[in-house]
């Protein structure tokens, strides 16, 4: 059954693992509704997941069956299983609002497909020393009162439209994939990445933990920050995406209540506040400069 | 972010005034000979230039540059730079761009010396909340590691601890600074202690009277509508509310001429007032019962009704039967919005700058935001987190056009340092504008664009400056003249440039001038409305006479150039030489000037005397030959005796150009008399060479004895005797200081300048600078 194709449909990829199957039922009833069909992607074993024969269209994949334990990539691995559809990544340990999926559907038919969408958004300085600078970090839990532009899209809450991106990871099982990969993948294609508006703790997790724009116990500079400090992060780049998006789909900035400041800076000029230095800025180069003091200490 | 250009030595990017940015440079000797492996340190600038590549002083916001700027800067020694000194070394500089700046030059580095590395970052810092608090603790925790890591990978010296301490220093000095320049200020609570201030409402009246007694018949009006319609008719008729259980005995005794229909859902002032409750206009346009015995009785009575549509033209379909029973519509707008009304005229919509004056009776207070606009921080989440968020200024939120419950919005809002007033009426709306510095307005609002801009131009004539939260729907002119903010932290830096006095008076004065021009009734405004107009012919442009005696007919050319350039066109110029002779060259004169020569033995009195006397304005002007004047001083002097009914109106002088050193000063002490009426001792001044007033045979003449006082003298006089007298804005007319100070009548000692607060601003003339918008 798992070795058949979905086409054409609104999919919902997720991943879970034994660990988190006190969650995952939560989530799986408050999104599978609204999606066509749910791949769900099991780590380790299936033994003891939460029986949801009652719920029809999720599509269990058990890592013994496919390519084992995969981690969060399991939500990637299922996309395989899917042609032509509407994308949704999704975590394990989120309650969905029942218009989740509307609301990320109007953005992306909006566009007739060609953008993405994520719920965590960070955008980073023109500039970037280490992976980690941001100029802002938008969490799960934060409003956005109107949709917003980033550069960096969250994977794990990432709608797209496979017609217009394909995320091809050669090796899934040794690779985290990462938030810079797909969000450059966005950006080679065009697509600009728009945070989804949203009131404050529109979404609920449950169980555990909060989700940290870094990680801060990394004592080196990985392979991500040699990529992005080659890369013009500024806001100009993103804007002409932005723009050839709009003309492309036809739209203006109010018809998908596009945040004022951000729709009059691609009108006009200027940098959106999101866009400049915040707190987070200059926390992120004191925590880059004591990065590199560790290691230091640690050579 | 902005735009990077490097030339030969000196990098440029583009700023927005008023924004704090970050620089980030690296430098790096280029021989390795120097100081060795040690760090050393180099000077170099940062310069803000304008639109038209004019050097910005960084004393223009006041008196003295806000941010301190390091003399020098840790240089890294030659070599191959790793991450860990790359990041150590990069320093990191907070610029504040000056009003007016569009560009950043950054240069004069020393010859030994490369640029390494040089970033320009705009910042979105809430520097008077929390954020700014912990900008210190960040830059705390930056310095401390790019030392250590400079120490672990350089071969320092003791020579260098001077430098690496300053590497610590610097960042806290400078947000230090900027935190006290983006302090938060303001108190509302002294203003609503007043509130209820019998002096205002007695004052609004003596306005409305003042303006009435100039008409040459005053019509008699029974209106229906609402409090800020009565308001602007009660300075050209004798209005009445029409009530609904009075109507019969009132049509029956007061003998209107007219009765004024506004297109508004009831009629009268305050709760308990109200009627007409939905009379005139339905969903299906039909005219109510109530409505239609209105119409029956003024027919029966030979009173005509005429409709007066303002406020949201969307709601025009629903007064489709009480435009059919109108014996006139006067819409307020464009033609095409009313259309469905077929309005008979249709006017500008408009404020009435008697009602909503500049005449406020106390010094205007500092640093205070009003937000009438509750309705919509209850609907409108981001604009809720806006107002809710600590800004410069004090906040106060009212609500101009609908109810609301101040409990359901205490509820809303977590700040609790913001005032609500929820108590709502015309009184209060004409008491909180001239108070606020700054009126906030949603651009995403409930209601229409038409009813912002009411509230704008309301704000505008008060003497306050409205700014847009967003981008105004389309459609009317005046919004899209507003400053706009999109975020906490551009209107922390808009409110920032507004404690600046010339940039916040430039802005009103540009807004205030927009306003007299398109918003104000105009003659066939009036008559349409009224039947006739009240006024006389030519009571919009009343003749301005500028009067003006020197000494030096040397400064005759600059005389005249000040004078054509004026913009207002009802002027005439009397130009008294104090000399005794016209001068030989003389230039060909305009019908609308005139010169005489009186004997030097006349003091000034006799000789502003004589040329108020010949002088046929409404209203005669004193301008003195050297000074500079904005070339719209005339106008918006006539505009100032429109608003306020004053009989005197002057200036402060609140900027000396000092053409000696080339410095403009600014004198502190005065500026807290702009804009306000000058009714307490000793704050009743104003500068000698803006002295204005009403033509009148009753006024007092100048002394025919006094030389050198002649000026204050006639101020104090005017005081004595009572007359109302305005002291405006203080950058329409610049002092000008000859390099002599001899050569004035009103020696300025240097006692005079260390007792009045003066402050050089600027290494130019800061005229110019005003006079560009």
């Amino acid at each position: 059954m798992t070795e058949t194709y979905v086409q054409n449909e609104t999919i919902g990829c997720m991943d879970t693992s034994p660990g988190r199957f006190d969650n995952v039922r939560q989530a799986v009833e408050s999104i599978a509704p609204q999606v066509d069909t749910l791949l769900l992607y099991v780590n380790e074993t299936t033994e003891g997941l939460p029986e949801f024969l009652q719920i029809d269209n999720v599509r269990v994949f058990d890592g013994r069956e496919h390519a084992g334990d995969l981690l969060a990539n399991g939500k990637f691995y299922v996309q395989r299983y899917a042609r032509n559809c509407r994308i949704l990544t999704l975590n394990d340990d989120v309650i969905y609002p029942v218009d989740y999926v509307e609301k990320n559907l109007d953005i992306l038919s909006a566009f007739d497909g060609r953008c993405a969408i994520t719920i965590e958004g960070g955008v980073l300085p023109e500039t970037v020393e280490w992976y980690y600078d941001r100029t802002h970090v938008i969490k799960y839990s934060d409003p956005v009162f109107q949709l917003q532009l980033c550069s960096i899209a969250g994977c794990d809450m990432f709608c797209f439209d496979q017609r217009w991106l394909t995320l091809e990871i050669d090796d899934l099982s040794t690779s985290a994939i990462n938030d810079l990969e797909i969000s450059l993948a966005a950006r080679h294609a065009g697509l600009p990445i728009w945070v989804l508006p949203r009131y404050q703790n529109w979404l609920r997790r449950v169980g555990v933990h909060d989700i940290s724009e870094h990680v801060s116990s990394s004592v080196e500079l990985t392979s991500f920050t040699c990529l992005a400090r080659e890369i013009d992060w500024s806001f100009e780049r993103y804007a002409e995406i932005a723009r050839n998006a709009l003309s492309q789909a036809g739209v203006s900035p109010e018809q998908i209540s596009m945040d004022p400041e951000l729709a009059a800076c691609l009108r006009h000029s200027g940098v959106p506040a999101l866009w400049r230095g915040s707190n987070a800025t200059y926390r992120i180069r004191g925590d880059y400069l004591n990065l590199l003091l560790q290691m230091q200490e640690d050579a | 972010m902005s735009k990077i250009q490097q030339q030969a030595g000196a990098v440029h990017f583009s700023v927005e005034p008023g924004r704090v940015y970050e620089l980030r440079v690296l430098f790096q000797r280029q021989e390795s000979y120097f100081n060795g492996g040690d760090l050393s340190s180099t000077s170099f600038r940062c310069s803000f230039y304008d639109d038209d590549g004019r050097k910005l002083d960084p004393r223009l916001e006041n008196g003295e540059p806000v941010v301190p700027f390091p003399e020098t800067v840790e240089v890294l020694p030659a070599g191959e730079l790793n991450d860990a000194l790359t990041a150590a070394g990069t320093v990191s500089i907070f610029l504040l761009a000056s009003p007016d700046a569009a560009r950043l030059e950054v240069d004069g580095w020393l010859e030994d010396v490369v640029l390494r590395r040089v970033y320009l970052h705009e910042t979105a810092i809430e520097w008077p909340g929390k954020q700014g608090q912990h900008m210190a603790k960040h830059f705390e925790e930056i310095a401390n590691a790019r030392v250590s890591l400079i120490r672990r990978e350089l071969d320092v010296t003791e020579a260098s601890e001077p430098i690496l301490s300053e590497m610590a220093a610097l960042p806290q000095r400078q947000i230090a600074a900027l935190r006290a320049y983006f302090k938060s200020g303001g108190d509302w609570q002294p203003l609503l202690d007043d509130l209820h201030d019998a002096d205002g409402r007695a004052d609004y009246r003596l306005r409305c009277e003042r303006l009435r007694s100039q008409a040459e018949r005053v019509p008699r009006v029974g209106f229906i509508g609402s409090e800020r319609g009565r308001e602007r008719l009660e300075g050209m008729a004798e209005v009445v509310w029409l009530r609904e259980a009075e109507l019969e005995d009132q049509l029956r005794y007061l003998d209107l001429d007219l009765i004024v229909v506004e297109t508004t859902a009831t009629s009268g002032a305050g709760a308990e007032d109200v009627d007409w409750q939905l009379a005139f206009s339905s969903l299906t346009g039909d005219l109510p019962e109530k409505g239609e015995a209105l119409f029956a009785a003024a027919e029966a009575a030979g009173v005509p009704v005429h409709l007066w549509a303002t406020g949201a033209p969307e709601k025009a379909v629903l007064w489709l039967g009480a435009a059919r029973r109108a014996h006139r519509i006067v819409a307020e707008g464009s033609r095409e919005e009313w259309s469905p009304l077929q309005p008979d005229h249709v006017a500008p919509r408009a404020t009435e700058p008697v009602a909503c004056s500049l005449a406020y009776l106390k010094e205007r207070p500092q640093d205070l935001m009003l937000v009438p606009a509750a309705s919509d921080i209850l609907q409108f989440p981001d604009f809720a987190a806006l107002v809710n968020a600590t800004s410069l200024y004090a906040t106060a939120i009212a609500e101009f056009h609908y109810k609301f419950a101040k409990t359901a919005l205490r509820g809303y809002l977590r700040n609790p340092e913001i005032l609500l007033i929820g108590e709502h009426n015309r009184t209060n709306e004409r008491a909180l504008l001239p108070a606020a510095r700054i009126v906030l307005l949603p651009a995403r609002s409930l209601r229409s664009d038409s009813e912002l801009a009411q509230t704008a131009m309301d704000a505008i004539a008060c003497g306050a400056i409205p700014v847009l939260y967003g981008t105004p729907r389309g459609g009317e002119a005046l919004l899209d003249a507003l400053d706009r903010v999109y975020s906490l932290p551009e209107l922390i830096e808009l409110q920032a440039l507004y404690r600046i006095t010339w940039v916040r008076e430039r802005q009103w004065r540009k807004l205030f001038r927009n306003v007299m021009r398109n918003h104000v009734w105009k003659s066939a405004d009036r008559a349409a409305l009224l039947g006739n107009d009240p006024f006389e012919a030519g009571f919009d442009t009343p003749r301005v006479s500028a009067v003006l005696v020197t000494k030096r007919p040397h400064l005759m050319k600059q005389c005249f150039e000040t004078f054509r350039r004026q913009s207002w066109e009802n002027k005439e110029l009397v130009l008294v030489f104090n000399t005794g002779v016209l001068p030989d060259d003389l230039p060909v004169l305009m019908e609308n000037e005139w010169v005489f020569a009186l004997p030097e033995a006349s003091n000034i009195g006799e000789c502003l005397n004589r040329g108020i006397g010949f002088g046929s304005g409404k209203y005669w002007v004193k301008m003195d030959d050297d000074d500079y004047y904005s070339e719209t001083y005339l106008e918006e002097t006539a505009y100032y005796y429109r608003s306020t009914q004053a009989d005197s109106v002057g200036r402060q002088s609140v900027f000396f150009y000092f053409d000696g050193n080339r410095v403009t000063s600014s004198r502190e002490k005065v500026r807290g008399r702009t804009q306000q009426l000058l009714r307490v001792a000793p704050k009743i001044h104003v500068a000698g060479a803006t002295l204005s007033a009403r033509a009148s045979q009753t006024l007092p003449l100048f002394s025919l004895s006094e030389r050198n006082s002649c000026d204050s003298n006639w101020i104090q006089r005017m005081v004595r005797d009572g007359w109302r007298i305005f002291g405006g804005d203080g950058t329409s007319m610049i002092v000008y200081r000859a390099p002599d100070e001899s050569s004035h009548t009103w020696k300025l000692s240097t006692a005079n300048q260390a007792a009045g607060g003066w402050s050089d601003i600027t290494q130019s003339n800061l005229f110019d600078r005003i006079e560009r918008s």
